[in-house]
């Protein structure tokens, strides 16, 4: 009976959303800051993950570093060397570390998108509750909405891979005939696996601030938003999107200018540049929850009106 | 009493004086002028080249609905030879696209550079009538099956020093594009290319006296013609913007019928051809003296923009390395972007004009395909157009000096890149290497029709062109560059072969350079790999196969000791290295491009621990991008 109290108490911590509240978008954008839990456990996860496929590839390479040439190859991005090295045949496999790293590789990339679904719940539960939420209301959070979420996932990356799949061999095959036109379905399809992508977005913030599982009734809540909201969310995905080239284009230069051998200072702009991605992503979906807020407080406005 | 002789020579020695002072006094006006004026840089000193051998007058009429060719041409050639000629060759290129069934076409598998033959629209050419200029009809014979080459027995030899004139009415049809000659966007664009009876070179040598030089025409196989003057009429309909070979402003008339005749001459040319589409646009910009002109179409602004830029950029590096442009003879260039659907036609060189486009459409900036072909086709106007060695039995000759060329002007350029996309790079070098390594065995000595088509590219692409680099790191770009502009000094409006090019690289580069280059890369088979076997306590470097090009190892013992430079003889075949070498490296300059593996050239005696830090990096970089879902954003 206590437990069942409870669990109502947490539902009840995640379920607050601030309707009525009516707050700005730039409140939920930093919300990404203020309540950085989701940030952080994102950004571990991916890097724990990530650190044992890293270590196992390198000490398949390692030894490569005897050749020069390799060493030029990580260092100037050099496609001459690299062709070179190849076909020499001196950077012949991996051995035993590198069969491993390949080995795990898919399932490593399976549990993380499973638990990056399962972060995605409580984290957009955060943002759009009253009040930071508490570890448990967090992690039931994650789990209340991992089904929905990894529909929606699953659907999204179905869709977006067969519009942009369809739409690249499309614009290659019309290429053939007529480059421009080639080009220009190219970047329709883009424009459209985005559209798609971001409509998947969307129906998780819908989902979650009108407390709906239902995934098509979602997507078709979330459509209906997209069209609400256009402008702001054109604005919030294109300024997100924008941000981002700008971050990875100072990145780069950045990297650019380091040697092979400082690795150091390469590690840590490569880190806060992964870091700062992350949170453009998290500022892009909190500002989505805000967006679907302030619809729905709209609607029940509109409600009370009629 | 003076004697009157005296007084006329006087009188003689006086008008001399004078000519000389007006003389002066001209060139130092023109030098001020010159200098008042904008400062454009220099045509430099005109050669005078050797007199012409075969000229050309044509009155031609295109017909864009038919895509047929009616002309009138009237061909002299002048016996330059000691020997008499019997008989006029011409070749009729055309032919070779007449059926499926051609030799040509049989070759080539009924496709170049991945166009294919259409075989619903063919091309053609026919002698429709063919007589001396006093009336005398001739006879036309073939000399192969295709009628690619032809025979006219004449009435009388041609003397030595004396010319003959024939004229001749022809009627040609083009196919549609694919093999540098012909039409495309449902008959708006046409590029006249291969298009007229030319004739062959009538040529005189110890074995055979004077005979023509001259094949029926192969897939692998380019041209070869003797120099002369054109003068062409073409009538084309209203509206259409022409491009063609020339040395002069052309003229346009409008006729009557709707139509207008457009008029172009060129002098010391080897070729003639021409490109008209009505929806041809244009930009031109002066560089070097030269007015370069690009026609293109409306969609293609930015590829000739691309292609204006390169062409510029290269037309002064060409006119230092090797000489002014056409001797400053040419005072014109046209580029020519083939649309889209014409890709067969791009990639060509001909006197003053040259095609890109080889490739289709529009490439991303970062791909430099166009820039690429622009380099290449306008180094042909050098090796070519200029310096006329025979494409049908030494096709590696213009196309080795041409492609070396290339490899430098894009490393001046471009950093040698010709994709430098998301911070990777890749040279123009290293692609020639990538065809290279497959057979490096090639000679590149060898007619056309000797080779299949990958080791045409070898032959005469790739190998010669990473041979003249190897050359030109070995000995220096001083060196070089006297070798180059001496030989296109003396060669310039003649025909010189391989052994010409020989006798200069040994005059200017020593008899080394000439022996390994020519005896083992041209004429045979030798390749080369120096690698570094092992490296424990002392370092085992071997070299194997024949071709002896000396080099040095550069040996590093310890982070604090400068390292040591040792000279490796050709004649030792494997060397020793004591003392713990921390790091050897073979050829460390990197001259020898023509090593079959540059990856094991060097070598450290333990793993770099910092690379290796460097490599942990970046894979925890490419696995949290993995993870996280790659470009997904």
């Amino acid at each position: 009976m206590v437990e069942n109290d409870e669990r109502q108490m947490v539902n009840a911590e995640w379920q607050t959303v601030d309707r009525e509240r009516r707050m700005g978008l730039g409140a939920y954008l930093r919300r990404v800051i203020e309540r950085p839990r989701g940030w952080a456990l994102s950004y571990l996860l991916t890097t724990g993950m990530a650190l044992g496929p890293a270590l196992l590839m390198t000490l398949a390479w390692a030894p490569l570093t005897r050749h020069p040439l390799f060493s030029q190859i990580l260092a100037t991005r050099s496609v001459d060397a690299l062709s070179d090295f190849v076909m020499s045949g001196a950077g012949n496999g991996g051995g035993i570390w590198g069969t491993l790293a390949l080995l795990l590789a898919f399932p490593i990339w399976v549990l993380a998108r499973l638990i990056w679904t399962w972060l995605e719940g409580g984290t957009l539960a955060e943002y759009a509750a009253g009040q930071p939420l508490s570890w448990r209301a967090f992690a039931q959070a994650g789990w209340r909405w991992f089904g929905a979420f990894l529909t929606l996932n699953l659907l999204g990356a179905v869709l977006v891979g067969g519009v942009g799949g369809a739409a690249l061999l499309l614009a290659v095959f019309v290429y053939m005939r007529s480059p421009a036109l080639g080009w220009v379905i190219a970047g329709v399809g883009l424009a459209l696996a985005g559209l798609i992508a971001t409509w998947t977005e969307v129906a998780r913030a819908v989902a979650l601030t009108q407390n709906q599982r239902g995934v098509f009734q979602v997507l078709g809540a979330a459509a209906r938003a997209m069209v609400r909201q256009a402008l702001p969310l054109a604005a919030l995905v294109g300024g997100g999107l924008a941000l981002y080239g700008l971050l990875y284009l100072a990145h780069r230069w950045l990297v650019d200018l380091l040697p092979l051998h400082w690795w150091l200072p390469t590690l840590l702009i490569q880190q806060a540049y992964t870091i700062v991605r992350l949170g453009i992503r998290l500022a892009r979906q909190a500002g989505q929850v805000g967006l679907v807020t302030a619809l729905a407080a709209w609607y029940d406005t509109k409600a009370i009106m009629i | 009493m003076s004697n009157p002789k005296s007084k006329i020579q006087n009188l003689k020695s006086k008008i001399q004086n004078l000519k000389s002072k007006i003389c002066c006094l001209w060139l130092a006006l023109l030098c001020c002028v010159g200098l008042l004026r904008a400062p454009a840089p220099s045509l430099g000193q005109a050669t005078v080249p050797p007199p012409d051998v075969a000229s050309y007058t044509i009155v031609a009429t295109y017909d864009p609905q038919t895509h047929m060719l009616t002309g009138q041409q009237t061909a002299m050639y002048h016996n330059h030879t000691t020997v008499p000629i019997p008989t006029l060759v011409f070749h009729l290129y055309l032919n070779a696209f007449r059926s499926a069934e051609t030799l040509w076409l049989r070759e080539s598998d009924l496709r170049l550079r991945g166009y294919s033959f259409d075989p619903n629209a063919p091309g053609w050419i026919r002698i429709d009538q063919i007589a001396l200029a006093d009336g005398t009809a001739l006879t036309v014979k073939p000399l192969d099956d295709d009628e690619t080459l032809v025979e006219v027995a004449l009435p009388q030899p041609v003397a030595p020093g004396a010319s003959v004139s024939v004229d001749i009415a022809f009627t040609a049809q083009f196919p549609k594009a694919f093999a540098r000659t012909g039409w495309a966007d449902g008959g708006d664009f046409i590029f006249g290319g291969q298009w007229f009876p030319k004739f062959g070179v009538w040529e005189e040598d110890e074995r055979h006296g004077g005979a023509w030089n001259a094949y029926p025409f192969h897939a692998n196989s380019e041209f070869y013609a003797d120099f002369g003057r054109y003068d062409v009429a073409l009538t084309l309909p209203q509206g259409w913007v022409v491009a063609a070979t020339g040395t002069a402003a052309p003229t346009a008339k409008a006729n009557a019928d709707g139509t207008v005749t457009h008029t172009f001459s060129a002098e010391h040319v080897i070729d003639f051809a021409w490109t008209a589409s009505p929806k041809y646009r244009e930009m031109t910009r002066k560089v070097e003296g030269v007015d370069v002109r690009v026609v293109y179409y409306p969609r293609q602004r930015a590829m000739a923009r691309r292609a204006l830029q390169a062409t510029a950029g290269a037309l002064p590096l060409y006119h230092a390395w090797f000489g002014a442009y056409g001797k400053s003879l040419y005072p014109h260039l046209t580029v020519v972007i083939v649309p889209p659907d014409a890709g067969g036609a791009g990639g060509m060189e001909y006197p003053t004009l040259f095609t890109v486009g080889a490739l289709g459409g529009m490439m991303p900036a970062c791909v430099r395909m166009i820039e690429v072909e622009a380099v290449h086709e306008l180094g042909h106007q050098w090796f070519q157009s200029v310096v006329a060695t025979n494409e049908a039995e030494e096709p590696w000759l213009d196309e080795s000096f041409t492609d070396y060329a290339t490899i430098r002007a894009m490393n001046a350029l471009y950093d040698g890149a010709i994709v430098e996309c998301l911070g990777w790079n890749f040279s123009y070098l290293a692609m020639h290497r990538l065809q290279y390594i497959m057979y490096p065995d090639t000679p590149m000595a060898g007619a056309a029709w000797d080779f299949d088509s990958l080791q045409y590219g070898i032959a005469t692409y790739s190998k010669p062109a990473l041979a003249l680099t190897t050359v030109e790191r070995t000995v220096g770009e001083a060196a070089m560059q006297r070798f180059l502009s001496t030989y296109f000094d003396r060669y310039a409006f003649a025909h010189p072969r391989a052994e010409d090019v020989r006798a200069v690289m040994e005059e200017t580069l020593g008899a080394e350079v000439t022996t390994w280059f020519f005896e083992q890369l041209v004429r045979g088979n030798a390749t080369l790999d120096i690698r570094v076997v092992t490296l424990d306590e002392q370092a085992t470097l071997e070299r194997e196969g024949d071709l002896c090009i000396p080099t040095t190892v550069r040996v590093t013992r310890s982070g604090r000791q400068a390292p040591e430079t040792l000279a490796w003889p050709c004649d030792t075949p494997t060397l020793t290295i004591d003392g713990a070498p921390r790091l050897v490296e073979i050829d460390p300059a990197g001259a020898i491009v023509l090593d079959r593996d540059l990856a094991n050239n060097q070598l450290r005696r333990a793993p770099d621990p910092a690379a290796g830090a460097g490599l942990a990096v970046r894979w925890l970089r490419f696995w949290q991008d993995f993870l996280w879902g790659g470009a997904v954003w």
